[in-house]
Parts: C-alpha cells; structure tokens; sequence
C-alpha cells in the first residue's frame, strides 16, 4: 500500500517536471520583462499581431477578431482570398509598445536567437517593409539555408518546428514563444512537445485597453475595396470647411 | 404683300426650330436620348459613344468630365497631352473597374429596340480603354443594353483598337473618326449612311471628316451634357473620393460618416 502510494507520488512530480520541462507559460505585461531571463542557446519566436505591432484601424482589430461576435468579416465570405491579403497588407501598423525594437536589438546583441510568426495573408515582404519602418531590424533575425530571413507562418506549425530543429547552426536548447495569442501557444506547446523540444511562453498582455467599434470596423470593410459615394464624400467635405 | 408675310413665317418658323434644335451641316444637337429616333432611318449603321449617352458613374471621381479635369490641370504644369493621358490611364482603369454605373436614361435598353425595329444597326464606339472592354460589356449587359453582333474579335491595334462584341474600343485620346475608318475598311462595311452618337463635338468632327473622306453619308448627334460642365463642388468632391480610394478609411473619418448618418 505505501509502495504504491509511492509510486503515485513519483508519477505526480514526473509529470509536474515533465510538463514545467516541456511547456509553461509565463505571463508578462511588458516587452522589457523578457531582459530578466536569459534565453541562451534558445529560439526566440515572437509574434506579430497584438504583441510587437497592433493596427491602426479598427477593421483590422476585426480582422484579427474574425470568428468574434460583431466582426464584420462574419459575413464577409465574399472576399476572395487576394481581397484578404491585399486587406491584410494595407493595414496600417502601429507599436504595442515604444520599446519593442529596442527590446528585439537587446536581445539580439547578446547574441539571442530571434524569428518571427508573420501573420496569416500577409506577405513577408510587405510585413518587414511595414516592421522596418516603425524601427525594428531584421539584420540579425534568423537566418536559414538560403540566407532569407527566416519567419514562421500559422499553418503546420509541427513540421516548421521540426525543420528548424534539424536546419539550425545552433544547439537549439529551448523554444521561447512571445504571443498575446494563448491559442498560438498551446499550438506551438504541442508542436515542441511531438518534436521533443522544451518551450517556454510568454503570454504578453499590454496594458493598452482597446476600444474596438464594429460599426467602424464594418464602414471600413464596406470601403474596401469600393469608391467613397458621392454622399460620404461630402459629409468629409463639410467637416473640412 | 401675302409673299413677303410667308416669308416671314419661314424665317420665324426657322428661328423657332434653330432654336430648339441646333442643326450644324451634318451634326444634330439633341439633349435626350429620345430626341435621336426621328433621326434614324432603316438601314443606318448607328455608332454610340458609351459615357455619358448610354451610361454613367454614380461616383464623380469616375466621370469623364473629372478626369478631363485631371487632364487639364496636369496641361497647365506639362504640355504634352499624349503623355498626359498615358500617366493618367492607368488611373483612369483602376477607378473605372471599381465605379458604380447607372443609365443615363432608365428606358434607354428600350430604345435600343425601337432601333432594331427601324432596321438600324447599332454599335459602340467609345475611347473607354481596351483594358476595360470587358468590365464594360459586363456593364452594358447588366443594363441590358445589347449590340447586336456576330462574335468577331478585331485587333485593330495592339493595346488601342480592339472590336468586341458590336463595341470599337479606342485608347482615350485616340481619334474615332481614322479608327472607324479602318473598321469600315477591315470588316467590309457595305454602309448607307453612318450615324455617330457622341458627347464629345471634336470627336464628331473627326467622324464627319473621315465619312467625307470614304464619301459616305453621315449625320453626327450630339448629346449635350450640362454635368460636362465640371463645378468646383464636383472636383472637391472627386478629390476626396481619389484621396481615399483604394484605402483603408481611418477611424477618424469612419467615424465622422457614421456620426452623419
């Protein structure tokens, strides 16, 4: 009876040590809490949407919000697929946080490893176009192969997670994933897990409070893709005299 | 004394009807669509100019008389008009393939038929762009406005000239009148007398010219369009929608439509 009780105790711990080996998550409210830990001879993934760069319009807070109650992109299965990444790429960009390019060049400095998830529909280079302007440097980011900019997309995030295991010039100890997206890091939790990979997250949830309009959102989406009528254009008229 | 009171009749009667409609050699003045039936015989070959007789933008910024404006402007600051409409063309098509249209007249599709009953044939002839012959057919069938035709496809010119469906599509800036000539020449036209509908007097012109050169007799309609005259309201609204188009509205302004409503 003690023997198994034992046993069961032992079992417990294995598996507190076998889930804090292979995946936990670390919540962070700023950028500058990533300095405190040191990521040495690891992976560092960041994430795009709503933890580096947030965007300026509301309708691509709907864009990120899809499947939400109110998103006007609930009935918009009239975009085509072109419609939805020339939607994504003309979205204007904004930082989450001042600091985040200087928080990535630290990082960088001290010799971490850093790649990136470009969000879905968006091209990679209109993304580090976008990325570069608002200060953030990709000289330094990982690099594979070909000696292209590495980046990881959501789509089959196991078998991309697999290639860098094999494809990287590095002894790669641990994957840190930076994302606001709890959903993204449990796929990628699962994906380290399959490959035999430690992972650490960091779920980062800034401060900014946000202020989504669907009916704004909605307008947007209407103008996409049309010409302002002859009455909207007016009403920005009078406003203007 | 009864001959010279005659006379006066006659002159009055001629002044009345100047007056109504302006009759300049071979070109008509009309101001509707409905004016032109009297005007067409059986056995006439009927060329129709697109913008602004058949059709129209329901957005300024799409109209011809805006982008003539866009023309202009650019004329004041560069003098070659040719390599103005080539910088402007691309445009012109951009705005073109994403205007709402609407008829110029809602029972226009109706007198097409009545031209089909008086034994005309009817064509298009428009300086729309070759780029936007099909956007421009798929409009027209939607307004059920047919040419009848059989399925020929001329290349007249590479990326200028193409003949689609009963309609000539000409590059803007291209004149009609030497185009419609060498239709006439490539497809054999047996015709007995050319009718051309347009909005644009120089472009009649040059139709009459061409009809005078193939000796053939012609009759030009002008359609007046008191809308060709642009106003500054006009432009100022045309520039806001150019300002925005293909862009993301910001919030502000979103918002500011919204709060209208």
């Amino acid at each position: 009876m003690t023997k198994k009780k034992c046993r069961n105790f032992l079992l417990v711990i294995a598996l507190f040590f076998a889930q804090s080996l292979y995946g936990y998550v670390i919540n962070i409210q700023s950028l500058e809490e990533l300095m405190a830990h040191d990521f040495n001879e690891s992976l560092v993934i960041f994430d795009i949407d709503e933890t580096l760069v947030t965007y300026q319009e509301m309708i691509g807070h709907a864009y990120l919000l899809a499947d939400a109650q109110d998103s006007p992109f609930m009935d918009a299965n009239h975009l085509t697929c072109s419609q939805r990444k020339r939607l994504q790429n003309s979205l204007s960009l904004e930082l989450v946080e001042e600091i985040a390019p200087a928080v990535i060049r630290k990082l960088q400095k001290r010799g971490d490893h850093i790649t990136w998830f470009c969000p879905a529909n968006s091209s990679q280079e209109c993304m580090e176009d976008k990325l570069n302007n608002l200060g953030f440097s990709f000289a330094n980011f990982l690099k594979l192969g070909g000696g292209e900019i590495h980046r990881l997309s959501t789509e089959d995030i196991e078998s991309q997670i697999k290639q860098l295991k094999e494809s990287t010039d590095f002894q790669m100890r641990e994957i840190i994933l930076v994302s606001s997206n709890e959903s993204l890091l449990g796929q990628v939790q699962k994906a380290c897990l399959s490959q035999d990979i430690p992972m650490k997250g960091f779920k980062y949830k800034s401060g900014k409070k946000s202020c989504y309009n669907p009916a704004v959102a909605r307008l947007q989406l209407s103008y996409f893709d049309q010409i302002l009528s002859n009455q909207d254009a007016e009403k920005i008229l009078r406003a203007r005299q | 004394m009864r001959k010279k009171s005659s006379l006066t009749i006659a002159l009055l009667l001629l002044l009345f009807f100047a007056g109504q409609i302006k009759v300049y050699a071979d070109i008509v003045e009309c101001s509707h669509f409905s004016e032109i039936i009297p005007y067409i015989e059986a056995g006439d070959h009927v060329f129709f100019e697109i913008d602004n007789v058949i059709i129209k933008p329901t957005v300024e910024v799409a109209s011809v008389a805006y982008f003539d404006y866009l023309k202009q402007k650019s004329l004041n600051e560069q003098n070659d008009p040719e390599q103005i409409v080539e910088e402007l063309y691309p445009l012109w098509v951009a705005i073109q393939k994403k205007a709402p249209y609407e008829l110029v007249d809602p029972i226009i599709p109706n007198y097409f038929k009545s031209f089909a009953s008086l034994g005309a044939q009817t064509f298009g002839l428009t300086n729309r762009g070759v780029d936007l012959a099909y956007k421009t057919l798929d409009l027209l069938d939607d307004f059920n406005v047919n040419f009848p035709s059989n399925e020929d496809i001329l290349i007249l010119e590479k990326n200028r000239a193409l003949f689609l469906e009963g309609v000539l599509f000409l590059h803007p800036g291209c004149d009609k009148g030497e185009y419609l000539s060498r239709l006439i020449k490539d497809k054999n036209l047996l015709l007995k007398r050319i009718v051309c509908v347009d909005y644009n007097l120089m472009q009649l012109v040059n139709m009459q010219k061409m009809a005078e050169e193939l000796q053939l007799p012609f009759l030009g309609i002008y359609i007046r369009h008191h809308e060709l005259n642009i106003s500054n309201y006009t432009i100022q609204i045309g520039d806001i929608q150019r300002e925005y188009f293909n862009k993301i509205l910001s919030d502000s302004i979103a918002k500011l439509i919204i709060q209208e409503v």
